[in-house]
């Protein structure tokens, strides 16, 4: 691994940058980026209705 | 907005003050170890960041960090799902539960006709099915003693009677009646096979014995009755005649007595259920009306202290008073009338109930647009910011007002501790209504916002 204070960095700009909703992508590594779920509807097994709320998701797009 | 690595490599850079190659070398390193241990191990946790995992797919997979998952979801954390249809859940509930209320009925409406009468409810079916042969042919013997027990007493008692002056009749036909039906109904059930109540008709007495055994029982007391006539000849014929006649009572006209006391019973019962609902409504009558000449009363104080001052420069305030007089009124006269107004509650079903429900929601400020009158608790809102400076939550909802909407702030304490000023918009009775008024908000709440209930 590298040195910690690097790492730190690395991920406090990572980090900074995903919290601001910012797409990153990094070569050799992959592109992070927020994705945003809507609200949805959806029956549960004993038949109530439940609205789940919506959410702001990080997904990471491996690269090739 | 995008970063890519060359312009995160400059700002690694500028965070390690190095060179920008240098910063590309030292991000590559990491990438590098971080592929080398996910390799490795199958994993690599990064502080702060997430896990890297090797799929199955041989590509690598990412795990966010949870404090890092809800830092980047904070507009919508503590957000819980909500039930949109709850009366569904409500309905299905009871489906669930009146399964075994219909097989508890099922089942209560089998034994009532069984155990009832012969008073063997707690037992179970199946311990008396099985064992009917078995306890009937264990009671015959005890069934003929109590026959032969039965008819020595009854003829005792017979004889006594015979002797006996007719002021004992009573007594006598009264401690006779028991044995003599209990007589005829064990020789009524020998006859006819059942062994069911042999032990229990006695029991219970010729009150509780059901209409089956009452029309069984008259035809072996009126043959014994016509056993007993020849010899009997020189007795008064009073005791057969009063036992016949106890035995047809219930047996021909216990139907025709009951119907005939639940119509003395209706027939009170009608008159003086119809009092009452007339002394209520003459009672709410009276009541609407002390209410009604309590808001006159204070309109017209109102109404008295208004042209006492009046100034020419207050015409103002006038018009403002006379926009207010008139409001409770108004008020009274499309809401509730007074007379139904003390009875919301229980009578409220059987009376004007979605008539006032409709004019209470119209009343209610519900809506998109408007004024914010008041929050209304319980209500659905569609939730456009939810920001932690309560100041800026404040700005925000004021421009929306400005925009003319109904903007509602409020505080929600989040799950880590943190309050979230969340700015809804528009105030709806149901969610249908929110989704509804999605549609007609501008863009960048149309496709970024959440309905939620203010609690």
């Amino acid at each position: 691994m590298t040195d910690k204070t690097a790492e730190q960095e690395i991920v406090a700009i990572l980090a900074g940058h995903l919290k601001k909703h910012s797409q990153v992508q990094i070569s050799g590594l992959g592109t992070f980026s927020i994705t945003h779920q809507k609200q949805k509807q959806q029956q549960e097994k004993d038949g109530r209705i439940i609205m789940k709320p919506p959410a702001d998701i990080i997904v990471f797009t491996p690269e090739n | 907005m995008k970063l890519n690595h060359d312009e995160f490599a400059a700002l690694l850079a500028r965070a390690l003050d190095i060179d920008e190659s240098e910063a590309s070398g030292t991000l590559q390193a990491w990438v590098d170890a971080v592929a080398i241990e996910t390799d490795e191990n199958g994993s690599c946790h990064v502080a702060g960041l997430g896990t890297f995992r090797k799929g199955d797919d041989g590509y690598l997979d990412f795990q966010p960090d949870e404090v890092l998952s809800l830092e980047v979801n904070h507009k919508f954390a503590g957000m819980s799902p909500i039930e949109v249809s709850p009366s569904k859940s409500v309905s299905d509930d009871p489906s669930e539960e009146e399964a075994p209320g219909l097989a508890t009925k099922a089942t209560g409406e089998e034994p009532e006709d069984e155990t009832d009468p012969f008073g063997i409810s707690d037992q179970p079916a199946e311990e008396q099915l099985p064992g009917s042969e078995m306890d009937s042919d264990a009671d015959e013997e005890p069934e003929e003693e109590l026959e032969f027990e039965a008819g020595a007493e009854g003829d005792r008692k017979r004889d006594q009677a015979t002797s006996a002056p007719d002021e004992d009749q009573e007594p006598v036909e009264e401690t006779e009646s028991g044995p003599q039906e209990s007589d005829a109904g064990l020789e009524d059930e020998r006859l006819s096979g059942h062994a069911y109540g042999a032990d229990t008709a006695p029991e219970e007495g010729p009150e509780e014995q059901p209409a089956t055994d009452r029309e069984s029982e008259p035809e072996p007391a009126f043959s014994e009755q016509q056993e007993e006539d020849p010899a009997d000849a020189h007795s008064p014929p009073v005791l057969p005649k009063i036992s016949l006649s106890q035995r047809v009572k219930p047996g021909g006209g216990a139907s025709k007595n009951r119907r005939r006391d639940r119509k003395e019973i209706l027939v009170w019962l009608v008159p003086v259920a119809a009092i009452l609902i007339a002394a209520l409504l003459l009672f709410f009558h009276f009541d609407g009306q002390r209410l009604d000449q309590r808001n006159l009363s204070g309109q017209e104080v109102v109404q008295e202290q208004v042209p006492v001052p009046v100034p020419d420069d207050r015409r103002e305030d006038d018009r403002a008073v006379q926009e207010i007089v008139p409001t409770p009124d108004a008020v009274e006269d499309e809401a509730t009338p007074p007379d139904r107004d003390p009875a919301p509650g229980p009578a409220g079903n059987a009376g004007p109930g979605p008539a006032d429900e409709m004019t209470r929601d119209s009343a209610l400020p519900y809506g998109l647009r408007g004024p914010e009158d008041e929050v209304l608790i319980g209500a659905y809102t569609i939730v456009v910011h939810s920001l932690r400076n309560e100041r800026k939550s404040e700005i925000e909802k004021q421009r929306l007002e400005n925009q003319g909407f109904k903007a509602t702030r409020w505080a929600a304490v989040l799950p880590n501790g943190n309050t979230s000023y969340r700015v809804g918009i528009g105030q709806f009775k149901s969610v249908s209504d929110a989704e509804r008024a999605v549609e007609e908000l501008p863009e960048p709440f149309r496709s970024n916002n959440f309905i939620i209930r203010i609690r």
